[in-house]
């Protein structure tokens, strides 16, 4: 910074290329120019008439000499918590995108940053992809603040810790890892620090950007190891099980990391539930879940090459159905769950007032015009729709089982069931090959950890869970090696 | 217990070993055990458990004197550049043993389930899996090995229960009606087509917790679950086992329970899934042998092994001279106790040797 006030601005004005909303407001302190900085539609204007203008320009200064009347205004004068002194002009611009308001003094190669943020905000509302029926209503929003805040009301102890950082060297990206001091692994963090410094990309605009980061060789596996929520609850019974969390200035959901692959299966509710519910509700995700996965392959493997397997009737009545129709049940099925495929993608990406004309267009072309055309059977259309409903039952896994599904299908159709059962088993392998945080990603299972697994095919009572609750890092097969272990 | 990269548990290794083994009272037959008396393979699966165990023992001296080190790394270690032949044995050893494992899939699937299949297909698909599996290294076939004991105990278990309902105490015969033959030729193929002590000389060093206790365990509950097996098939279907091809498969296919009458899936599931894993477990210690003449292209090297499997397999299917050759019990035998206890043996006497050698120059 230089000391000299026109000379500063002249260099912020530079830097923003007269950005209409960079407003500089220049103003006299007992004779001294000064000048305030902020950027339009970032700050609250009422915050900084009254915390920062106001005490400035009523300030009784008896000082003469600029540094002098700055370190007096510094404090004394000024009446904002978040408050911060900076000689850096790569900081202090920083800080001034992140929504604060600058002061510079003439004479002074230094600026006062206050904390005065003021921008529109969704409030707290519902989480849209994470329902439940007896938890919190409250979801992660898109200012990071806000969602620190969510957390630090949920767990009222030192022991959480915020780590703040930048990313993206565009966009700047605010982030704060989240923790517990006593549960979370040292050595976790540390890999966790390191893979987030060799982030190198220019703008972070959501979580997706730094799976690839933060695990090591993420492409050549079927499921990610870093898991994301947009509970603040379901955040912190993840960081009391010795998780980080990750949250991203601008995305309302927190990245938690290691992720294990049953946790696809978990939900906050079941906690909240009856245990024998719970297990009922676990089991029913995991047979919705291979349902969604290799119904269709089971379906055209058996059809194509193992009629045997069917009980005579059943046989015939598809066999009846499926006379009519022009194509193989291989294409049938790929043709009805690329159509479906379609279909969510329009409903998700076309604007709300016209996703129940898509809802009712693919209902009458599939449920209806398919099967009465007969291009397409019955239960061709029943397997690929009860196959499509299964997998929003697991919905974290939708992405894998969406293509794995296609892949399997396409097995079956050329080997019958030997090729769905050597796919099956590729899914599984890749699946216990994955080390997330150097936890093993099918961890309780396999390693197994028999205490674990109370948490798994069963819903055990609270009592029982409490008795055996490991951290993460704590799972039989961990790599995990804090230095005291070491 | 905590992990170390690149090992695996004494529990994961024997439940990987577990549904490998199975695979092999699968596919024995009248032809192979050298006798239609299908009950006394009983008894040749215990007998072969006792063989296990006093073969093991050089392999477990040698373990016990260094618990870091492979075979082939004792080999090197004792024999220096020339140790490194051992490496190329097992290698080879372990690719043959699955090009056999392989084209009795084709014949299974050719002669039994599946007449309109194309077998080599079936294999090539196959093999690319495992080709996959291996190289992602020991420890991902360990940790699905457990998932996959478990579907095979179901499996056999609903099987099990299929076939005690029909169960007839008239369909067994005296024990060794016709000499003590067969239950040795039926004890010489368990041993020999059960490939887990030359698989044990090169995984020891990578498993850690009670490996020689499990050893035992493992052993002994995996005879007794065979020669049950046997037994259960016997009492179930009796004579109609004799002249079938895949007599355990053909008992599967008979076997009921209540509304679930398609038992043979069952069995094909575990045949499937203990090929599968034992493929890819040979494919990374294949890939660990030649890992002593070159430490460059892994993945090329699992590649061609995987290529050099299929071809085989296809030979020994397609090629009836060449299937008589290689399926040849006194051959295999030898290559297996070679493997198992032949090599073990030779360095554990190199190292006494060198040992009383260098205590002479000391007193010297």
């Amino acid at each position: 910074m230089e000391r000299s006030l026109s000379q500063n601005l002249a260099a912020y004005r530079r830097a923003f290329g007269n950005s209409a909303d960079l407003v500089i407001r220049t103003f006299a302190v007992t004779g001294t120019p000064a000048a305030t900085l902020v950027l339009e539609g970032m700050v609250d204007k009422k915050l900084v008439a009254e915390a920062v203008l106001q005490p400035i320009l009523n300030a009784q200064l008896v000082q003469k000499e600029p540094e002098e009347k700055f370190s007096y205004l510094m404090n004394n004068a000024l009446a904002t918590v978040d408050q911060e002194c900076l000689t850096e002009n790569k900081k202090a611009m920083e800080k001034l995108m992140s929504g604060f308001a600058l002061f510079f003094l003439d004479g002074c190669a230094r600026c006062l940053a206050f904390g005065v943020q003021g921008f529109v905000a969704r409030g707290v509302s519902d989480p849209q992809n994470e329902s439940m029926q007896f938890g919190s209503r409250e979801g992660f929003v898109e200012p990071l603040n806000q969602n620190m805040s969510l957390l630090r009301r949920r767990l009222k102890t030192p022991d959480l810790t915020f780590e703040r950082l930048s990313i993206g060297s565009s966009s700047r990206t605010q982030v704060a890892l989240a923790y517990l001091r006593s549960e979370a692994s040292p050595e976790i963090l540390r890999k966790i620090r390191q893979n987030l410094k060799k982030v190198n990309l220019k703008i972070l605009l959501s979580a997706g950007y730094l799976d690839a980061y933060l695990l090591h060789n993420s492409h050549r596996f079927l499921f990610s190891g870093t898991g994301y929520s947009e509970r603040p609850d379901t955040v912190c019974g993840k960081l009391a099980e010795g998780r980080v969390a990750l949250l991203i200035d601008g995305t309302p959901l927190a990245v938690v990391m290691p992720h294990l692959f049953i946790e696809n299966f978990q939900t906050s509710d079941d906690y909240a539930a009856r245990p024998f519910y719970a297990t009922f509700i676990r089991w029913l995700k995991y047979i919705a879940f291979t349902i969604a996965l290799f119904l269709p392959g089971i379906y055209v493997a058996i059809t194509t090459y193992h009629p045997e397997f069917l009980p005579q009737a059943l046989l015939l009545k598809i066999a009846q159905a499926e006379a009519a129709t022009p194509f193989p049940i291989t294409a049938e099925v790929l043709l009805m769950i690329l159509i479906y495929e379609i279909m969510r993608e329009a409903g998700l990406r076309v604007p709300k007032l016209l996703s129940q004309a898509v809802s009712i267009v693919g209902a009458l072309v599939v449920g209806d015009a398919a099967i009465s055309s007969g291009l397409v059977g019955a239960p061709t259309v029943m397997v690929v729709a009860l196959a499509a409903i299964s997998s929003y039952v697991a919905p974290k896994l939708y992405e894998q089982i969406a293509v794995s599904r296609v892949v399997l299908t396409l097995l079956s159709g050329l080997t019958g069931f030997w090729g769905l059962l050597l796919g099956a088993l590729v899914i599984l392998i890749n699946v216990c090959a994955q080390m997330a945080f150097d936890v093993p990603f099918a961890a309780p299972v396999s390693p197994t950890y028999p205490q674990g697994l109370l948490d798994v095919f069963v819903r055990a009572p609270w009592r029982k869970l409490l008795q055996h609750n490991a951290r993460v890092q704590d799972l039989p097969g961990s790599e995990v090696v804090d230095a005291n272990e070491r | 217990m905590k992990g170390k990269k690149g090992q695996i548990t004494a529990f994961q290794l024997y439940a990987l070993l577990f549904s490998i083994q199975v695979l092999m009272v699968l596919f024995i037959n009248g032809s192979f055990t050298g006798g239609n008396d299908f009950l006394d393979n009983t008894v040749s699966c215990l007998l072969a458990a006792g063989l296990n165990l006093l073969f093991s023992l050089p392999l477990f001296l040698l373990y016990r004197a260094d618990q870091t080190m492979s075979i082939p790394e004792w080999s090197v270690h004792l024999l220096g550049k020339k140790g490194k032949g051992v490496a190329l044995y097992y290698g080879a050893y372990l690719l043959f043993m699955d090009g056999i494992y392989l084209s009795l899939f084709q014949v299974l699937m050719a002669n039994v389930i599946e007449p309109h299949s194309v077998p080599w297909v079936l294999s090539l698909i196959t093999v690319i899996a495992a080709c996959y599996a291996a190289t992602l290294g020991l420890e991902a076939s360990a940790r699905a090995g457990v998932f996959l004991m478990v579907l095979v105990l179901v499996g056999t278990g609903l099987l099990f229960s299929g076939l005690l309902v029909q169960a007839d105490f008239l369909h067994f015969q005296p024990l060794f009606i016709d000499g003590a033959r067969q239950t040795v030729q039926g004890c010489l193929v368990f041993f020999s087509f059960g490939t887990q002590l030359p698989l044990l000389a090169l995984v020891l060093p990578a498993v850690r917790g009670k490996v020689q206790r499990g050893f035992v365990l493992w052993n002994l509950l995996t005879a007794l679950f065979m020669a049950l097996l046997i037994l259960v098939a016997v009492a179930s279907c009796g004579d109609y086992l004799r002249n079938q091809l895949f007599p355990l498969y053909t008992a599967a296919s008979m076997a009921r329970l209540s509304f679930f009458e398609r038992m043979d899936m069952l069995f094909v599931v575990a045949w499937m899934c203990g090929l599968f894993l034992k493929l890819s477990l040979d494919l990374c210690l294949i890939q660990r042998c030649i890992g002593f003449f070159t430490s460059r292209g892994k993945y090329l090297v699992i590649l061609l092994a995987g290529g050099a499997l299929l071809l085989l397999s296809q030979v020994v299917f397609h090629n009836a001279e060449f299937k008589q050759m290689l399926l040849d019990l006194v051959g295999i035998c030898i290559l297996s106790f070679i493997g198992a206890a032949g090599i073990p043996w030779l360095l554990l006497g190199v190292r006494k040797w060198k040992e009383g050698k260098a205590d002479e120059k000391t007193e010297g």
